[in-house]
């Protein structure tokens, strides 16, 4: 019994969880992952990967450059002004992207908070979803409006002026390199490029130049050996957190010193004095004894829920006719008249006129709450008139 | 274990620190002279092993009245105890007080009376004696396991017996008994089967009881007389499943069925009847009577406080088989129930008709007088007043249905509300005593 409760109660939690549970497991599963070696990679046919996009832009004439590390990257780019893909910013060293030489445009899919705090560029995330929505641009950027409404609506980012999608599209400048971000990865893949506008906003966004260096990472960038000098500082980013604490851990608290010795002894005195009187509290004399107690259940409990059950259920005939039946009953009763006698042995042994007999106590139900309370007391006077008694 | 006192002390010594040069050593010594004298009080305090307990005192009790149970203890070590005690009872059996102090020298006894107001009729059993033996600072105790006072405990019943309301209407009913035992003789055969003396004929006595022999020996015309019986047989039967644990007012079904039980005992005893009495649900709980005319009485309200209401279904047949294996002398057998349906069809009724075939069956019901209230609509009713009053006239129709059923198996039904529902039961009882038709 006790363990059928429990379970009533589990029950419910368990299946939300479970949904939950399962949501998250098949979001995981469906969203692509950076670390697969297709992922909008240019020589990847897979939906996930980007060769239909690196052939498009092939056929305008764009010279397209695969890299495999930012260091390639920089190099491939020191030719002149260029634009530089990173198609997994979350597994690039952004850090190193900085130095790309002036002119070049950095097109960066999705980066997420980590790789927006470990580059300076002034751009944070606002918002993210669930999973990519369409949007309007909502912009004056040519590349945009060509575009038309595209599905690049997943992290939205910050600063709002100069944004496109409501936000998922951002071109800032950074020093001498223009930094676009894309909000989702959905543009740029085989199996999506085709839906809205999303082809129109890729092949816009990246062909600007004549030359494209794809940046196909997919394995953490090792970052490189610490320098001897102490880390820059980054006006932009708030400080570490975790830098506070650590230097302070070595030296006492000085709350200890701000007292005098005999305080704390007082303290940890009264703290023993307070545990031994919850002790001594502890210890019963004697266990408390248990009494098996009687039913508290009116006996007339069942009937009243029957009586809810004829309101919940709107039963008015019913009740009405039950009303009726004893009353004809009691009345026949009183009357000497024999067991199941109707209505005009009634009216012929009262003197009563028939119909008004009949109407009180004949068959005919309730419309309404009203009706059935009248039609009540109806039954209720004629009984009292029949019977002779006051009310 | 330590006491609160213990507590106390550390808190007086909570200045110290503060006055003292040396604050942390001033704390530690407090706690170690505190600890240390907690320590010698414990060593001090007398062991609870050499302590015997033993009971004595009240075993029956009116429901109302008080009780006295006295707890004697004993101590068999060489050294005083400082007891503190505490004699639990269930909370039902109004124990008071909660606990008792008393020092106890070397071999010597000591007297703790608990005071009893039970709340409840039945069985109130003594559950334990807890046992603190306090050392003589009063810093520390001995107190030992719950076992340990288990097996210390001795035993100790009290039966609470049940509340008698109807009691105020019992002259009426024995004088009624004195009336048929003694005036009212019945002429002639047919009411009463027992003889009784013999008398003068007088005009308008049935000719056929004249005693010939007795008229030849008297040179005048005699007649025998007659009265009604003596020694027959009433068995009280009192349904103790589910539907008694309803509460009809403020009192379980099964106490207003005792109450009319008790009445019809004790009208039986002094008419000269005898009682017994089954209490089933699922299964036999109590079969108490028998015996002589001045025992069966207090057996038969032992047997009816001891009972209390189960959550079974009551098997009617467990009655019949009973009836079958008692001796083949027609009783009249009161069956204590309540009338609602569906038990009642699947219960009672299929064994009644065999039942009826011997025995004289009554049974008996208490009807709520709430229902009663419920089927007249106040001065200004709603729908739901005519729902309920319809709910109520549903169950009302029922019951009817189920007396005629019952009376046309051959039992005699009695269906009244709570106040006068024991006296109707005697009633019923004295009618048929005085018919002659037990």
């Amino acid at each position: 019994m006790r363990s059928r409760r429990w379970l009533r109660a589990a029950v419910p939690f368990a299946a939300l969880l479970a949904l939950i549970t399962g949501t998250l497991i098949v979001h995981a599963i469906e969203s692509p992952d950076p670390g697969d070696d297709a992922y909008l990679s240019p020589v990847s046919d897979a939906g996930i990967g980007s060769a239909t996009l690196a052939g498009r832009l092939r056929g305008q004439g764009v010279t397209v450059t695969r890299v495999t590390s930012s260091d390639d990257a920089l190099t491939a780019l020191r030719g002149g002004s260029g634009t530089l893909l990173v198609t997994t910013p979350g597994l690039v060293d952004t850090d190193k992207l900085d130095s790309v030489p002036a002119g070049t445009r950095i097109v960066l899919v999705a980066p997420d908070r980590a790789a927006l705090t470990r580059s300076d560029w002034p751009i944070a995330v606002r918002s993210d979803r669930w999973a990519p929505a369409t949007a309007d641009p909502g912009c004056a950027d040519a590349t945009a409006t060509a575009a038309g409404p595209a599905a690049v609506r997943d992290l939205t980012y910050m600063p709002d002026d100069g944004s496109c999608y409501d936000g998922a599209l951002i071109t800032v400048a950074s020093g001498a390199a223009t930094v676009t971000v894309v909000g989702a990865a959905d543009p740029f893949r085989n199996d999506r490029i085709a839906e809205h506008g999303n082809a129109a906003l890729a092949t816009g966004l990246l062909s600007a130049t004549k030359q494209l260096v794809w940046l196909d990472v997919h394995e953490r960038e090792k970052p490189p050996a610490p320098p001897s000098r102490p880390p820059t500082t980054r006006p932009t980013l708030p400080p570490q957190q975790d830098g506070g604490g650590r230097s302070d851990a070595g030296r006492a608290n000085p709350l200890a010193d701000a007292f005098p010795a005999a305080l704390w002894a007082t303290l940890a005195l009264l703290a023993l004095a307070l545990l031994a009187l919850a002790g001594a509290a502890a210890r019963r004399l004697g266990t408390p004894v248990p009494e098996p107690l009687p039913s508290r259940v009116p006996a007339f409990e069942t009937v009243l829920g029957h009586a809810r059950l004829y309101q919940r259920a709107g039963a008015r005939g019913e009740s009405l006719d039950l009303l009726r039946a004893a009353a004809t009953r009691r009345i026949a009763d009183h009357l000497g008249l024999p067991p199941g006698a109707g209505v005009d042995d009634i009216a012929a042994a009262t003197g009563y006129p028939s119909a008004d007999i009949y109407q009180i106590l004949g068959p005919g139900h309730p419309d309404d709450d009203d009706e059935l309370v009248a039609a009540a007391a109806a039954v209720q006077a004629l009984e009292r008139a029949i019977k002779g008694e006051q009310p | 274990m330590i006491t609160r006192r213990f507590a106390a002390l550390l808190a007086v010594g909570l200045p110290l620190p503060a006055l003292l040069p040396a604050p942390w050593l001033a704390a530690g010594g407090v706690v170690g002279v505190v600890v240390l004298l907690a320590l010698i009080d414990l060593a001090a305090a007398g062991p609870l092993t050499g302590l015997r307990l033993r009971r004595a005192g009240d075993r029956q009790v009116w429901l109302g009245q008080t009780a006295t149970v006295t707890l004697t203890v004993t101590n068999t070590a060489d050294r005083e105890v400082r007891l503190r005690l505490r004699d639990s009872w269930v909370p039902s059996a109004g124990a008071t007080p909660l606990s008792h102090d008393a020092v106890l020298p070397p071999d010597t006894s000591h007297d703790l009376s608990t005071t009893l107001v039970p709340t409840r009729h039945g069985d109130r059993p003594a559950v334990r004696v807890t046992l603190r033996s306090l050392g003589p600072l009063g810093l520390a105790y001995r107190q030992r396991r719950r076992t340990f006072d288990d097996q210390l405990t001795p035993a100790w019943n009290l039966r609470v017996l049940p509340r008698f309301p109807s009691r105020r209407i019992l002259p009426e009913k024995l004088s009624r008994i004195r009336v048929l035992d003694g005036a009212v003789v019945t002429r002639g055969r047919g009411h009463g089967t027992e003889f009784d003396v013999l008398r003068e004929y007088v005009i308008g006595d049935d000719v056929r009881s004249i005693d010939w022999r007795a008229s030849a020996r008297h040179h005048d015309v005699v007649v025998r007389t007659w009265r009604p019986e003596r020694d027959r047989r009433v068995l009280c039967v009192l349904d103790t499943g589910r539907t008694s644990a309803a509460r009809i007012g403020d009192v379980p079904r099964l106490d207003a069925a005792i109450d009319a039980a008790l009445l019809l005992s004790v009208l039986a005893t002094r008419a000269g009847d005898r009682v017994d009495l089954l209490g089933l649900d699922s299964e036999v709980r109590v079969r108490a009577g028998g015996g002589s005319h001045h025992t069966q009485l207090p057996l038969v309200i032992d047997g009816m406080a001891s009972l209390q209401p189960a959550l079974a279904e009551t098997d009617f047949s467990l009655l019949a088989r009973e009836l079958l294996r008692r001796d083949r002398k027609r009783s009249l057998v009161v069956i204590f129930t309540a009338l609602d349906i569906a038990p009642m069809l699947e219960g009672l009724l299929p064994v009644l008709p065999r039942l009826a075939a011997r025995h004289k069956v009554l049974v008996a019901s208490v009807r709520d007088p709430q229902l009663a209230h419920l089927t007249a609509l106040p001065p200004r009713p709603t729908a739901t007043d005519v729902h309920t009053a319809a709910a109520v006239e549903r169950v009302l129709t029922q019951r009817d249905r189920l007396r005629e059923l019952l009376t046309r198996s051959g039992a005699t039904v009695i269906d009244a509300d709570l106040p006068d529902f024991a006296g109707r039961v005697s009633d019923v009882y004295l009618l048929l005593k005085a018919a002659g038709r037990l």
